[in-house]
């Protein structure tokens, strides 16, 4: 059976987001009306002679006046041997299983799942076939009534003439029936259940091989389990598939629903989403399937952290390329993305360049002039006091403050900058009976006061407390802390911090896609990047709204002293719908920073291989144990190797981002870039405008054939730090 | 209630005749056999001497007579042998002698052929547009596509719902159906991917080229890659009911089992006819 065949045959139920019994009804209800008389009929008369049956259903004429069996049929027929038979060029084997019933198992949980086979060779195909069924009340009565009179017999016997090995079956043989018993007795069913192992193969050589190698590997898995075939009887078996479990070869196995429930074997197929992209492939679950995972799926927040690197990607960490991932795929669902760069991350190299939807902030070229507020000018009278907040932030940064002048150098400086914004019109005492008199935004950029103007008031006031006669030392203390680190920023840093506001800016709440790049400030020095952080995160987050995304690249350089305010950025973010997603470039330093990424509550986390250490403290932060298999797996340090967390879904697998960067397509992407390059200069500017104008949707189609194997630079070859 | 370790249980459908008892007499000792054996052996026995002086043969040859007993003793030893399948060999007889003819070992299914041998090892009497599938028993079924979530890698406590969820499901099942349960592995299937990202394309709202390229290398990846190079595991399930009223009481309990938790079927889709003959024809077929 191909994919194909499903999914282009079933397009009527199988529909995307369908819900399976959504039509909701009774089963007929669903079927067709013809079929459903007829079939009811069959119901009302199940009792017939089984040979008038028989010679009812002698079929006449020809294979192909019957459709479904023509859907079913093998191309030229069987030919049945002892063991094996002959189908379609190739050969099959109907296996049973076997157990010896003296045995004692130690089966784990869900040991079905250990049934199926893997690893059997080019060629091979196995089918499982397990069928159950449950025995009536009236057969269990009779049969435990019989098994019980049994056992009287057994002991007796065993106590006479019993050898160590039969009395040791008859007691395992009472234990199980007292069980069972139990159990019964406790409301369990009882089955009886069948199951035959199909193997497929080209050859009859490739055939002994797969079975030899299906006997080792349950004698590795279960050592009380055989496997062999019923000699001659190949095309019973066959037959038998399909029929009545009493009608099988053999005696079958009976379990308790509560010993059966111990073999259930669906196996789960992972991450599977149906809005999913492929990600990479699952590694060490019984499944090993793509991972088809929906990146945008999430509300509120999401985590990343791994501290390897790609290094095809010029040694690109691995949370940037998920940063890219993550703003793609927000991308293709018409959200808007800010990306804040801290680690310098190169987006060019981490995907397309998006030139037509990107807006770029060079963060060391102060584009953002630290005294103007952005926002609404409803908002006036909270984004004033939010503002103070963020100057004395950024003051901070420069200088450390202790417990004893903190407050006095705070209150210092916020009364300075009320006296400095009322100086200069933009704000006015009893601010709320003063609405009037309020500018504080939407002015022209070149009109709003810069560093310099506010360094002198530090030194009036500073010369002024000095030559004072009632002289307050704490104060004089902290004026002169705040000429001095004032004057700094503006003899040192006035590159930075005094500049008017650039009108570059000006476009970035309308593009998609907005690049806010720290990297070059965190090499000048880690206090004035969190300054200019803190001086542009409002700005950057500002103009998001519902399912728009912002991702820190870098989290880990965040300091502790700004987080607070970010935070506070964010929850008004949130509030709007907003999403964040926290990349960091360490486990460790992403468990650490608990506080601020909260990542036990995130909709999803992606890790990279952890240590020892690292997987207990994940564990501890966790308040969970991570199952023994998903931990060894997670401890691995195998390269690329990836354990994604949602919810209750745990999968870890190989990663193999596809982030629009395959060498293979890279000629149609430079047909792109000829393009756009050529293109008048007004039609880049306003993608929004020309999708109004309704540039026609065009179909996805297959521009180029892809890769058999995805190119090399998607492959995981990473490396752990 | 889940237990830590699980097993293959001792029947309780046995009978006297697989009881075993050790003969022995006199300060001798045989090993233990099951009664069916012992009685095999001594109606063997009794046959034999039957044979030998009751039939044509007790006018031959004494040491005729003593080759044919030790041959018959032989054979008895060797039909009353377990084989691998853990039965006597003698219920192998019957089989034997229905493999012996050439036509039942030599199965035609051209379209033009007759369609008895066929019919004979897929009795199917028809599968209709719905998926309804009638036996040649005269019991009916359905199939569906089934999606479980037992795995490795899942949390302590979810385990132990997941098996008393199982555990619950056979106790609601009837005793009038069969639950053939059929895993295989194909390639992996992404029309569902396909489709939703065909959605995100005409939702798109920015016609950016750029986008548009991102869009089709995830189609060639689904496509190209993902869709053959995966083989995942894919189960299925044939309900075989006793008649309609059973399979609709089937089919609730398992719509129920589905909907009201992920535990035991995560995901339960019922397959039209063509799908269902999809499946069965991966029994009936050889590797493609």
């Amino acid at each position: 059976m191909t994919a194909n065949s499903h999914s282009e045959g079933t397009s009527t139920q199988w529909t995307p987001g369908a819900v399976p019994f959504g039509t909701g009804g009774d089963f007929s209800a669903l079927r067709g009306g013809d079929a459903a008389s007829v079939s009811t009929e069959r119901a009302a008369e199940p009792a017939k002679s089984a040979k008038a049956d028989k010679e009812q259903r002698r079929l006449k004429g020809e294979l192909a006046d019957y459709p479904h069996l023509v859907a079913m049929k093998p191309r030229e027929g069987y030919v049945f041997h002892s063991d094996y038979f002959e189908v379609d060029g190739g050969v099959a084997t109907i296996l049973g299983y076997f157990h010896d019933e003296s045995a004692r198992d130690e089966f784990v949980a869900f040991w079905g799942i250990d049934r199926i086979p893997a690893g059997l060779g080019e060629g091979v195909s196995v089918v499982l076939l397990e069928q159950v069924r449950r025995m009536g009340a009236d057969w269990v009565e009779s049969h435990i009534a019989n098994s019980e009179r049994l056992q009287n017999l057994d002991a007796g016997e065993q106590a006479t003439a019993g050898t160590a090995r039969t009395q040791r079956k008859a007691a395992k043989v009472y234990s199980d029936v007292n069980e069972i018993e139990a159990e019964i007795a406790d409301g369990a069913s009882y089955l009886h259940v069948h199951n035959r192992l199909l193997v497929k193969a080209p050859d009859l050589d490739a055939l002994d091989a797969a079975i030899e190698k299906i006997r080792q590997l349950y004698i590795e898995r279960f050592s009380t389990i055989s496997v062999a075939t019923y000699p001659g009887e190949q095309r019973l078996e066959l037959a038998s598939v399909i029929r009545k479990n009493e009608k099988k070869r053999g005696r079958g196995q009976h379990f308790t629903s509560a010993e059966f429930a111990g073999s259930h074997s669906l196996v789960t197929n992972g991450l599977n989403d149906p809005t999913g992209e492929y990600v990479g492939s699952m590694d060490g679950d019984v499944n090993n399937s793509a991972v088809l995972f929906d990146v945008n799926g999430y509300e509120h927040h999401v985590v990343v952290a791994d501290s390897s690197v790609n290094v095809y990607l010029n040694r690109a960490h691995i949370p940037d390329m998920w940063g890219s991932k993550v703003s793609q795929s927000a991308l293709l669902n018409n959200h808007r993305v800010v990306h804040l760069i801290l680690d310098g991350a190169d987006m060019d190299t981490l995907g397309p360049k998006l030139s037509g939807l990107t807006a770029r902030l060079d963060m060391n070229s102060g584009d953002i002039n630290m005294f103007e507020l952005f926002g609404k000018q409803e908002d006036e009278l909270s984004l004033f006091p939010a503002h103070l907040e963020k100057v004395v932030l950024m003051a901070e940064q420069a200088y450390e403050t202790t417990d004893d002048d903190r407050s006095i150098i705070r209150g210092s400086l916020k009364e300075t900058l009320t006296q400095f914004y009322i100086d200069k019109g933009m704000w006015a005492r009893n601010a709320k009976e003063n609405r009037k008199r309020l500018r504080l935004v939407n002015l022209d950029h070149t009109h709003v006061p810069r560093l310099q103007d506010l360094v002198t008031y530090f030194d009036t006031q500073y010369k002024a407390l000095a030559n004072s006669t009632a002289r307050d030392d704490e104060m004089l203390h902290a004026y002169n802390v705040l000429r001095l680190v004032f004057k700094d920023l503006l003899d040192n840093n006035g590159d930075l911090f005094n500049t008017y506001t650039s009108d570059e800016v000006d476009g970035v709440s309308q593009a998609r896609r907005v690049l806010f790049d720290f990297s070059k400030i965190l090499l000048r020095s880690k206090g004035l990047a969190m300054a200019q952080l803190v001086n542009t995160v409002g700005f950057a987050v500002d103009s998001l709204g519902l399912g728009d995304t912002v991702i820190i690249h870098g989290a880990e350089h965040i300091d502790s002293g700004v987080k607070g305010y970010i935070n506070t950025q964010f929850e008004r973010l949130f509030a709007r719908g907003g999403r964040v997603a926290f990349l960091y470039n360490e486990v460790d330093e992403m468990l650490a920073d608990r506080q601020f990424n909260r990542f036990d509550r995130a909709d999803w986390t992606v890790l990279g291989p952890m240590t020892d250490t690292t997987a207990a403290s994940y564990q501890k932060a966790l308040g969970q144990d991570i199952p023994p298999d998903l931990e060894t797996l997670i401890k691995k340090r195998i390269a690329g190797l990836t354990y994604l967390r949602r919810g209750v879904s745990n999968v870890v697998f190989h990663l193999e981002l596809a982030l629009g960067i395959d060498p293979a397509r890279a000629k149609h992407r430079e047909a792109i870039e000829a393009r756009r390059a050529s293109e008048p200069q007004g039609a880049r500017q306003a993608p929004r405008e020309r999708a109004r104008l309704g540039a026609g949707v065009q179909p996805v189609r297959r521009a180029l054939p892809g890769p058999a194997r995805l190119p090399a630079h998607t492959q995981p070859l990473v490396r752990s730090r | 209630m889940a237990k830590n370790i699980y097993k293959i249980p001792a029947s309780i459908a046995r009978s006297v005749l697989d009881h075993e008892i050790a003969l022995s007499g006199g300060g001798w000792s045989m090993k233990p056999l099951p009664v069916k054996v012992i009685l095999f052996w001594v109606g063997s026995v009794f046959a034999l001497f039957w044979v030998l002086s009751s039939t044509f043969l007790k006018h031959a040859d004494f040491w005729l007579l003593a080759l044919i007993a030790i041959w018959w003793l032989l054979a008895t030893a060797f039909l009353g042998r377990y084989s691998a399948a853990k039965e006597m060999n003698f219920k192998s007889i019957g089989p034997l002698m229905n493999y012996l003819p050439k036509s039942s070992r030599h199965v035609v299914t051209r379209t033009s052929s007759d369609p008895v041998p066929f019919y004979s090892i897929a009795s199917i009497d028809d599968v209709d547009e719905d998926g309804y599938i009638s036996f040649g028993d005269g019991t009916v079924g359905q199939a569906y596509l089934v999606v479980g979530s037992a795995s490795i890698l899942v949390f302590a406590e979810d385990k132990i719902a997941i098996l008393d969820r199982v555990d619950a499901f056979y106790r609601k099942i009837d005793s009038t159906v069969e639950l053939i349960w059929l895993t295989t592995k194909e390639p992996q299937r992404v029309y569902r991917q396909l489709a939703h990202l065909e959605l995100r394309n005409r939702a798109l709202e920015v016609q950016d080229p750029e986008l548009h390229e991102l869009l089709e290398e995830q189609h060639a990846i689904l496509t190209d890659y993902v869709g053959r190079s995966f083989n995942s595991i894919h189960q299925y399930l044939v309900v075989k009911a006793d008649n309609l009223e059973a399979l609709r009481k089937a089919h609730t309990v398992l719509a129920a089992e589905a909907e009201e938790s992920a535990l035991m079927i995560k995901q339960l889709q019922r397959l039209d006819g063509a799908d269902s003959l999809d499946v069965l024809k991966n029994v009936y077929t050889g590797t493609r």
